[in-house]
Formats: structure tokens, sequence, C-alpha cells
């Protein structure tokens, strides 16, 4: 990260270098069937260049990319962003990962899926069901040249579970996504089995008029989507 | 590097490997300013392993960790119990290059920002016109796919792209409309489009004046952009065969042969047209893409494939498993995907209806299992076989199945949207077009006031 850094300031009056290592695992079971393991290993790369107050970018996957400092070169030049300047402040550490996460095996994984799925069909064997759980770690790290230098570890465990059709679509759904292995819940499985019995009672309603309750989610993209892009 | 790549193949089973650089240039601006202009360059592998009862994959950007993603993908596909076999595999062998006529990545950055500036100031000067939002897209795709079978596929896919999403507003009324160009390989599309920029600007401007169409059902006609993307939505995803795996309820509804709508209706998946946002030699998995009937004479008549699919269906691969870059595993996708011209002109079409609509101009929508929901840019009213007044803020929704079955007639004419896009299992693919000729669709329910 320094010799970009050092390399990037030849041309630039300030920078900030952000590499972040990313490894992830996800699982995926339908009807009680594994169905697909993935895995990623990954290095993202970002650089920020600052040269006569104005301010660009680059991204990339190897940190000995070549092309890096000339296309954060015409990000400046093109777009004409004004620059701030990078801070060089001591932190305070945030905690954002867990061991517990980051142990977790493949084999663990499998098990889990296949315990959730398990749970369901033990209180509903007739609902087919379709589980998924990501294991993400990240390691970030981001240099200045103002003097900043810092790194944090990141873990997010992500499972979701939904229901299938009788007529093969996804039915109801609930998900977790947290820093830490998150509980699956007895009542949300039995709001995800009412939901599910609720999807598959659909009735066709006519195009007419009639007074409606949003629930949050669709509230919010109701608020997004309508009032937010409205505001010009 | 390919002969790294495969020095690394395992032998036993199954075994492919997608090395992939993926380049993107980007111009985006909002009102009359350009804000972004920026170059991103990702390179990476996957690689995915079939020695079990299903694909263990793994994705690396580091081209060292090749022989650890074998490894790690092999050990996956084990742990998933059975042993699935590939069935269908197209072997090939091809090296695939761009040639276009005007290749976008020889234009420098600052003329492609002086014709985009072009185009919002001309946008920003109509009168009614106060936000506009510019995305300029440049993407380049240079693949390797190898496996263990014998293919071994390099292949640049190019597209470029210029949409803009404009507002009107007066008083209380604001209108939204989109517009695109390009979707193709080649820059010389998005050139000389003053007289489409003011003509959309217009138009844009005369909805507000519109009155807000009255809910109900109603006979209308769809031109091909709002055509395009019912069949795209509506009908298409029904139709990639990866939906369909373990699905036994989708299966029997999607029987080949069950007739969907009238014999005169044909829809068909092509990849080889050139030109249009889905056009593509190779799939990501190095099969031939295939133009694909899926509705022929008005009854299903097949569907879309990657290897896996064709192989538990035993089917023929058509060449449509596609991933958005290395970070993704390749899914069922559609190439170019439309409803063939009928015999019918737009006069017949309008004069055969006494009270309805015609739509004009997609502005998205979602679907959720067989039903959907669609908005539209605008519509005229049909009366008494004319085109009359112009209306706004109309939304159209049905059932796949119910709606397909009340088309009446299907005019003479392709169009397709400039416009590509669609999303899947997390992946948004640009390199994907619709297009259609324009139906007469009976009783159609239309959202409104």
């Amino acid at each position: 990260m320094n010799t970009l850094l050092n390399e990037a300031l030849k041309v630039a009056d300030a920078c900030d270098v952000y590499v972040r290592e990313v490894e992830s695992t996800s699982v995926s079971m339908s009807k009680g069937v594994l169905k697909q393991i993935q895995t990623e290993k990954k290095t993202e790369v970002a650089l920020r260049l600052v040269k006569d107050g104005l301010i660009g970018s680059a991204v990339a996957t190897d940190i000995q990319d070549d092309s890096l400092i000339q296309r954060a070169l015409i990000s400046l030049e093109n777009q004409g962003s004004q620059a701030g300047e990078f801070p060089s402040v001591k932190f305070k550490a945030v905690k954002a990962s867990s061991k517990d996460v980051a142990d977790l095996s493949l084999e663990e994984m499998v098990e889990e899926v296949q315990t959730v799925n398990d749970r369901i069909k033990a209180k509903a064997e007739d609902v087919q069901t379709s589980i998924g759980l990501t294991r993400t770690l990240k390691k970030v790290h981001l240099i200045n040249s103002a003097g900043f230098e810092g790194h944090y570890d990141y873990s997010n465990y992500s499972l979701g579970m939904s229901t299938i059709t009788d007529q093969g679509f996804h039915g109801a759904s609930k998900s977790y996504s947290s820093g830490a292995i998150a509980e699956v819940m007895d009542h949300h499985i039995d709001d995800l089995i009412l939901h599910h019995r609720l999807s598959d009672k659909k009735i066709q309603l006519d195009n007419e008029v009639m007074p409606v309750i949003f629930c949050r989610k669709s509230n919010g993209v109701f608020d997004v989507t309508c009032i937010g892009r409205s505001q010009w | 590097m390919i002969k790294k790549l495969k020095e690394s193949m395992i032998q036993e089973g199954f075994c492919d490997v997608r090395y992939q650089t993926f380049t993107l240039t980007s111009i985006k601006g909002s009102k009359d300013k350009i804000h972004t202009a920026n170059v991103i360059k990702k390179s990476g592998g996957n690689v995915r392993v079939l020695t079990g009862g299903g694909f263990g994959t793994y994705c690396f950007t580091d081209l060292k960790d090749i022989d650890t993603a074998m490894v790690q993908a092999k050990k996956a596909s084990d742990m998933i119990e059975g042993q699935k076999v590939l069935s269908k595999i197209e072997v090939n062998v091809a090296n695939v290059k761009v040639d276009t006529p005007m290749d976008p990545r020889k234009i420098s950055i600052k003329e492609k920002k002086q014709l985009i500036q072009h185009y919002m100031d001309l946008f920003l000067s109509v009168e009614g016109i106060v936000n506009l939002e510019t995305d300029y897209y440049e993407q380049l795709l240079d693949t390797v796919i190898v496996n263990n079978q014998g293919t071994q596929v390099s292949q640049e896919e190019l597209i470029c792209g210029l949409s803009f999403r404009i507002t009107s507003k007066k008083k209380d009324v604001s209108q939204i409309t989109r517009l695109s160009f390009g979707g193709t390989e080649s820059f010389e599309s998005i050139l000389d489009q003053d007289k489409a920029v003011l003509d959309k600007a217009k138009q844009t401007v005369d909805l507000l004046d519109a009155e807000p169409v009255k809910g109900g059902q109603y006979d209308v006609v769809l031109d091909a952009e709002v055509s395009g993307l019912f069949i795209h939505e509506a009908f298409g995803h029904l139709s990639e065969s990866d939906n369909l795996i373990g699905n036994d309820a989708l299966a029997q509804t999607m029987t080949i042969g069950k007739p969907f709508a009238v014999d005169t209706f044909n829809v068909i998946d092509d990849p080889t047209l050139k030109g249009f946002p889905g056009s593509y030699v190779y799939d990501h998995e190095g099969t031939k893409g295939k133009k694909t009937y899926l509705i022929k004479d008005g009854m299903l008549a097949g569907r879309l494939h990657g290897i896996e699919s064709a192989s538990l269906l035993d089917e023929t691969p058509t060449g449509h498993a596609r991933a958005k870059n290395f970070g993704f595993t390749p899914l069922v996708r559609m190439g170019n995907i439309y409803i063939d011209k009928g015999q019918h002109t737009m006069d017949e079409m309008i004069g055969s209806i006494d009270n309805g609509l015609y739509l004009f101009g997609s502005a998205g929508g979602q679907t959720s299992g067989d039903t959907f929901t669609f908005a539209v840019q605008g519509a005229y009213k049909i009366e008494h076989g004319q085109l009359t007044s112009m209306v706004r803020d109309v939304a159209l929704t049905g059932h796949l199945f119910t709606t397909l079955n009340n088309i009446e007639m299907i005019g003479d004419t392709v169009g397709f949207s400039k416009a590509g896009g669609c999303g899947k299992g997390g992946q948004i693919l640009i390199q994907s077009g619709k297009g259609s000729a324009p139906i007469k669709i009976k009783n159609m329910g239309i959202g409104g006031q």
C-alpha cells in the first residue's frame, strides 16, 4: 500500500489508498436438498488522488495494477469534483467482527442450513423451503498521505429462508443479517409459515379503489421511490 | 494465461474456469452538470467443479489462488450428496474479437463528455424540463473460458449506451420519462440524436397537461417498448430453465406444446442478432448462443438453457448461461427476447378499439410469480378507432397467462429497446435485450385515479 501511495504522490498533491480483502462462503439448499456451495476470495483496491483542488478515484482488483494511477487521473481531470482534505485523526476502534463467524466451518454452515430446514418442516411438513446462508469476512486497510493508517476486521452472517408455493414461486420469506451469528427464532418460523399459508391462497383483485395499509417495508419503498423522487 | 488455466484443471467430473477482465467507463450527470467520469477495471476468475451432487464454485482475483480454487471447489461439490453428470456439453474452440465500425474505446473521454453535455443542454433548453439524470456506460468484458472437456473460448464483449431520465414539472404536477441510445458495440448509434432528444423533451412537457388516466379495464395497444418489457419480465424469466430444476409445479406449467396464446403469436430469444444489448457469440460456459423459439404458433415451443439445465431436462443447450463478471456464476439469462411480427398495421389495431388506450414508453415494473405490474411513460386515449388526447400516470397490471390469452392482434414491425438491463440472482446484466411488435390486448387492468 505504501508503494502505491508513494507512486501516486509523484503525480498528485495528496492521496489515500483503501484495500479490502474479502472471503465469503455461501451454502444454498432447496426443498431439503443441498444445491450449491460458493466461495470467493478477492482483493479490492481503491485509490483517491487530489491535485490542484480536484479529486479523482479508481478501483482495481490488484494493488499492482499499472493503470490504477492513470485511471484516477482521468477521473480527476474529467469529473471536476472539488477536493476536501484527507484527515489524519486518531480513531477509536469499533468492534465489527465476530470470532464465532470467523471460525465457522463449511461443515457447520451446511449443518445450520439443514437444521433451519428441519425446524420449518417440523412445524409444517407440507411446506417446501429454500434456505441460504452466507458468511463474509473482510479485512479493511486505509492509509493516506496525511499520515492516517488504520485497519479493521468485519464479519457478516446472512441467513435467508423462504417458502416455495404450490405453483413453484417464492412465497413468504425472512432474512437475518448481522455481524454475529444470528439466532433463528421460533416465532419467526411461525410467521414464515403463516405468511406462506396466506400467500398460497391469493385471489385476483379487480382493478378498484380501496383503502390499504402499507407494511413498514412497503411504506419505505413508497417514501423512497414516490415521495423522495418528487422533491425536485 | 490460458496455459496456466488449463494446467490447473482437474480431470475428474466436470470442471471449468472463466477468467475475465471487466472494464467499465462511466460518465454521469445531474441536471446541467457532469459529475462523474471514471474507468473501473477488475480482473479475476471463477472456477466450477462438479464431482458430486451439485456445483462447488470458487471466485478469485489473484491468479496464484487458482490451485486452491480447484481444490476448494471440488471439496464443496463432493459435500453435496449425489453425483450429477452433465451430458449436454458443446465443445468449442474460438477467439472472438470486437469488430465495429466506430469503436467507443477509440473516442476520448473529452469528446464523449462534449457530446453528452450537448444533449444535456438541449434537454434543459426546453421550458418545463426541471431535472435530468444522465448515464453513459461503456463496458468491455474480455473473457477466457476453459473446461476439462476441451472447450477453449476467448471472447470480447463490448457494449455502450447513453440513457436519460427526464423530469418535467408545472405547479404540483411532475412527469418522468426515459430515453436511451446505443445498447450496442458501436458509438455511431449515439451520434446525431438531437431530434430524438427534443421530441422526448416535448413529450415530457406535454404530459403535464394530460389528464390522469381513470383506472379500470381497457382494450389496449402496447408500443414495442412496453410489449418488450412485458414479454421479458412476465414470460421470459419463466423460460429460463434453471428456474424449473427441482420445481415440478413450474415445470408442469411450462410443458412444451401447451397452448398459451393465439396461433399467430411467436416469441423468440436470439443472441445472434447483431447490434442489440443482448447480442453475443458464446455464452459464459463456452456454448454458442442460439436463436430459440419460446412460443411458436401460440404454443410453448422451447426454453433457454445452460449446460446444467439442458443436461437435467435432456434438451439442447441454447447458450444462455451468462454471468455479470468473474465474481458470479453463470445463470440462465435471456439474450434478445422479442415478440415476432404479425400481420396487423398500427392503424388496424387502433381502428379496432372503440374505447381504449395506446401505451408508450416503459418506466419499470415488477413481477411476483405469475402476476405483473408495469408503469408506462404515458398513453393516448383511443376513442372510436382514433388516437385522441394524452393521459398520464398509467400502470398496467395483470396475470401472465390470462394476458397472453387476451392478445388479439400483433403488429407488423418489430422494434427493440436501446436500453438493456435485467436483474436475477443479484446480478444486473446490462447485456440483455428486449423487443416486440406492438400488440393489442383486450381487457387489460389499468391502474390510475
